[in-house]
């Protein structure tokens, strides 16, 4: 469950601020968010995931109060809680596919890394069909390929809260289409919270809710 | 630590070729210097203590230097020669008490120094012992320094053959086959690598003496241009001979033992107050010699630290663009839930591994350096 209560976020450089009197969305919920580009999307979503910390109103995941939280155990509730997929793509190009699937576990010391959860990494590339590249750089994947190692990083640690940020936004429509059905399967599967980002209105049928951003101000709760 | 060690360690491994020319160069950079210290240090030591051991070196007047480094470390320098009569004259003037051990080194054998001494009393005073074989029996053998044998792969029973310096003077330079009867224990200093001959014999290879074929014995002078190597047989030995007055046959330098301060304090009066002759305190003259060399490695060390500041200053260029290149990495583990402090622990060991890279480079360099030093400076 995430809940926000009168947030309000301003950039110290920028006049931009964001603003959410209140936003809801339930365990289990797929939300989209959608807006034009700098409507203040990926600062919700940086938000919700403690990156950033609201100057008024809180933030909670799961009952627990991200924002008041200091910045160790925001970064502890994100390796262990949620699961991140960036616009970018974001994998670290001189770890290998499978390294790159198991990297919550390296950075962090509280996730034991033992023999079940490589065998999930193998089971995660395998299910997304890069499991013969599990041993290659991810420098020499495409970009479709790295976005689905990216998934597999983000669920890797079966979190009960994926946020992805514009995921297809760099992928041509064949591949749009595959990470989309592998994402939600794999949310599903594991029965976990998504909220997405993204610019793409032909994607937002596949989501239970839809919640707008518009110049900083969001408002949440449409039923798509 | 485990994480930042393990994103490190796949850093470094994943980009080998740019790791590997940082190692490279800092490792080149630290070797020059180090090594250079290294050997000075080391041959301040063996030399010093080399020169500590030896009270007293009598020579012509002349190079303090080149006579220095003839009477201990058998270098043929510019020095001039004195009369072999000059031991006799040291060992029985009354004003004073002392031995002393006449050394000839004007030749080589395959670029191996040859010493003619007095071989029994060189060795009890330089404490040499044998680790294969004796002493010579007679003229024409020849007694080998450890190093020297293992490098050319002689023992006992096998021989060398002194090396010709005037391949037109007939008469001199006797290309003349040494055959080795001991090999000696290592010494870790010049006497490893040198020939040891009596006198006579090594005043035969600079062709003072010479024997006579035992054909044309009493009639005809062995001819060495005749020959590629003459040998001095039991058959033959008793025809070699000295032509002229035998007390000004030559010897390179002189080590003088003497018995008490009084006496060196004599000595040294005696002899660097004639026009011919200096008396040396190796130890002193070691000093200025090691002086003038530190003096010289200041500027080196000065030319070092301009070269290495440079070179520091690139690195950290390097290292500054490193860390441009790898914001979005930074960000990218940041958002993930990486600290701040990890992802700079990263870096440090990363900088660590170049280090420790460049360090085995320094380590093995050094050794390689001391290892072949001896060869290549010749003492």
């Amino acid at each position: 469950m995430i809940e926000l209560s009168d947030i309000t976020f301003a950039y110290d450089a920028g006049g931009f601020t964001l603003k959410a009197k209140s936003l809801a969305i339930g365990k289990g919920d797929k939300a989209a968010v959608i807006g034009p580009s700098g409507s203040g999307k990926t600062t919700l979503l940086h938000l919700i995931a403690g990156i950033l910390v609201p100057s008024q109103g809180s933030v909670r995941v799961d009952g627990q109060a991200v924002s008041s939280m200091r910045d160790k155990a925001r970064r502890r509730v994100r390796l262990t809680r949620m699961g991140m997929v960036f616009q970018g793509i974001e994998l670290i190009d001189y770890l290998s596919a499978r390294d790159n699937v198991l990297l919550p576990y390296r950075i962090n010391s509280a996730l034991m890394l033992d023999r079940a959860v490589k065998e999930r990494a193998g089971a995660l590339l395998d299910r997304v069909g890069l499991s013969a590249m599990a041993g290659r750089a991810v420098s020499g994947l495409s970009q479709g390929e790295r976005q689905r190692v990216g998934i597999c990083r983000a669920l890797i640690t079966k979190p009960g809260l994926v946020l992805a940020d514009e995921p297809t936004a760099s992928l041509d429509d064949a591949s749009t289409a595959s990470a989309m059905d592998l994402l939600m399967q794999l949310v599903e599967e594991d029965d976990a919270t998504l909220v997405m980002l993204t610019h793409d209105k032909s994607l937002l049928p596949r989501f239970d809710r839809v919640v707008g951003v518009d110049k900083g101000l969001v408002s949440g709760g449409v039923v798509s | 630590m485990r994480s930042a060690c393990y994103l490190a360690w796949k850093y470094t491994a994943a980009y080998k070729g740019r790791t590997l020319i940082l190692i490279a160069a800092l490792g080149l950079l630290l070797l020059l210097p180090a090594a250079v210290t290294l050997v000075i240090r080391s041959y301040d030591a063996r030399m010093g203590a080399r020169a500590e051991a030896t009270p007293m070196i009598i020579g012509a007047k002349g190079n303090r230097y080149d006579l220095l480094l003839q009477a201990l470390f058998f270098r043929d320098g510019r020095t001039d020669d004195v009369p072999i009569s000059l031991v006799e004259e040291l060992e029985s003037d009354p004003a004073f008490d002392a031995v002393a051990i006449p050394v000839h080194s004007r030749h080589t054998a395959g670029d191996t120094p040859i010493v003619g001494t007095n071989l029994t009393m060189y060795f009890r005073f330089r404490g040499l012992s044998f680790k294969e074989g004796g002493l010579p029996e007679m003229m024409g053998q020849a007694v080998i320094g450890h190093a020297a044998a293992k490098r050319l792969g002689v023992g006992v029973g096998d021989s060398v053959t002194a090396d010709r310096v005037n391949l037109y003077t007939l008469a001199k330079d006797m290309p003349l086959k040494l055959n080795i009867v001991g090999v000696l224990e290592p010494t870790n200093n010049a006497d490893d690598e040198a020939v040891f001959v009596d006198m006579e014999t090594a005043w035969i290879i600079a062709g003072h003496g010479h024997g006579h074929a035992p054909e044309a014995h009493g009639s005809q002078a062995a001819h060495a241009a005749t020959v590629t190597a003459i040998e001095i047989t039991p058959e033959n030995v008793d025809t070699f001979h000295f032509h002229g007055d035998e007390s000004k046959l030559p010897c390179s330098a002189i080590l003088v033992i003497p018995s008490g301060h009084k006496d060196r304090t004599l000595i040294t009066a005696r002899y660097n107050n004639t026009i011919r002759y200096q008396a040396l305190r190796p130890a002193e003259v070691m000093d200025e010699l090691m002086g003038l060399v530190l003096r010289i490695k200041r500027l080196f060390d000065a030319n070092t630290a301009m070269v290495g500041s440079a070179v520091v200053l690139l690195v950290a260029l390097v290292i500054a663009l490193s860390m441009k290149l790898r914001e979005a990495e930074r960000e990218t583990l940041h958002k993930l839930g990486c600290g701040r402090w990890l992802i700079v622990q990263t870096q440090v060991i990363e900088l660590a591994i170049v280090l420790a890279g460049a360090l085995v480079i320094v380590a093995v360099g050094s050794a390689v350096v001391l290892a072949v030093s001896p060869r290549v400076l010749g003492v």
